[in-house]
């Protein structure tokens, strides 16, 4: 039991450390190229792609990375102007939340589901 | 019956969503940019000088983003000359924003199509990227006020050129 608890200590310490944003502005610009759609491609990120609008795309990210912006405020800047559809990882809210809501209450239904049956059988 | 009803359950959605889907006019993508003020910029132009959307202040601006090498851009191009000689006298503002292209090839053009739409240089596509351009032609249509009353993404027609250009007109209103 101490060894499982220890192992999951290391596990939650691993997994903040992960979370925790970088201050690295190369790591930073990286990191932000990666949430933005380029909107000449089809599904790639900004950091990906090898257009001329996406290169220039990761120049404004890394100039407004060096000029203090934090990765909302620049993550602001390309919605403002390409709207919600430029961030690859939708906003958690409106109707987007059933993005999130949805896996989940289908595992929920399916377990219940598969449970029901299992009993069924048993009986 | 069970089969009946997971059936429709299927069916409704899939007819619902294909009937808004094919409702929408593709050209009419929704720009986050519309009803928000024209952000400021300060570009060359293919002659050498400057203008800037300062300058256009207190007068309705067109403001055209296009390039050489785009098919749709040559086609709105007899449009948009034709405008602008007919609009600017009432004072109505015309920029053409060159997009991805260089200098030598735009003066190539306008010597082989003509045209005396200013044409501003963005090779760095600054501009581009603060008016949200993902492909051209694009057009913005700015009040005298610095707002983007609307956006067209694609090659203009007069219809659509009227009736947006109705949009940022002063209550007088323009013929061309």
């Amino acid at each position: 039991m101490r060894r499982l608890l220890i192992f999951g200590m290391l596990i939650f310490c691993f997994w903040v450390a992960c979370s925790k944003p970088s201050t690295d502005p190369h790591e930073r610009v990286k990191y932000l190229g990666s949430q933005i759609r380029c909107p000449v491609c089809r599904g790639v990120p900004v950091s990906e792609s090898p257009s001329t609008l996406a290169n220039e795309m990761m120049e404004v990210i890394r100039e407004q990375v060096a000029a203090g912006k934090s990765d909302e405020e620049i993550l602001k800047y390309f919605e403002e102007r390409y709207g919600e559809w430029a961030l690859l990882k939708p906003k958690p809210e409106g109707m987007n939340l059933s993005l999130w809501v949805l896996p989940v209450l289908m595992l929920v239904g399916g377990g219940i589901v598969l449970l029901l049956q299992l009993r069924k059988r048993r009986v | 019956m069970k089969k009946f009803i997971i059936l429709l359950l299927i069916f409704i959605p899939t007819i619902a969503l294909l009937y808004f889907s094919l409702q929408r006019n593709p050209r009419e993508l929704p720009s986050a940019l519309v009803g928000k003020q024209a952000t400021p910029f300060e570009l060359e132009t293919l002659e050498g000088g400057k203008l800037s959307l300062e300058m256009a202040k207190g007068k309705p601006l067109i403001l055209n983003f296009w390039s050489t090498w785009c098919g749709p851009c040559a086609a709105e191009h007899a449009l948009l000359k034709k405008a602008h000689e007919n609009l600017s006298p009432q004072g109505v503002v015309f920029y053409a924003i060159l997009y991805e292209d260089t200098p030598e090839n735009a003066r190539k053009f306008i010597s082989r199509n003509g045209g005396s739409v200013p044409i501003l240089l963005d090779p760095e596509l600054k501009t581009s990227i603060d008016y949200g351009v993902s492909g051209i032609p694009e057009t913005f249509f700015i009040n005298g006020q610095g707002e983007i009353r609307y956006k067209y993404s694609g090659a203009l027609t007069p219809g659509i050129l009227m009736e947006n250009l109705s949009k940022i007109l002063p209550k007088s209103g323009g013929n061309f």
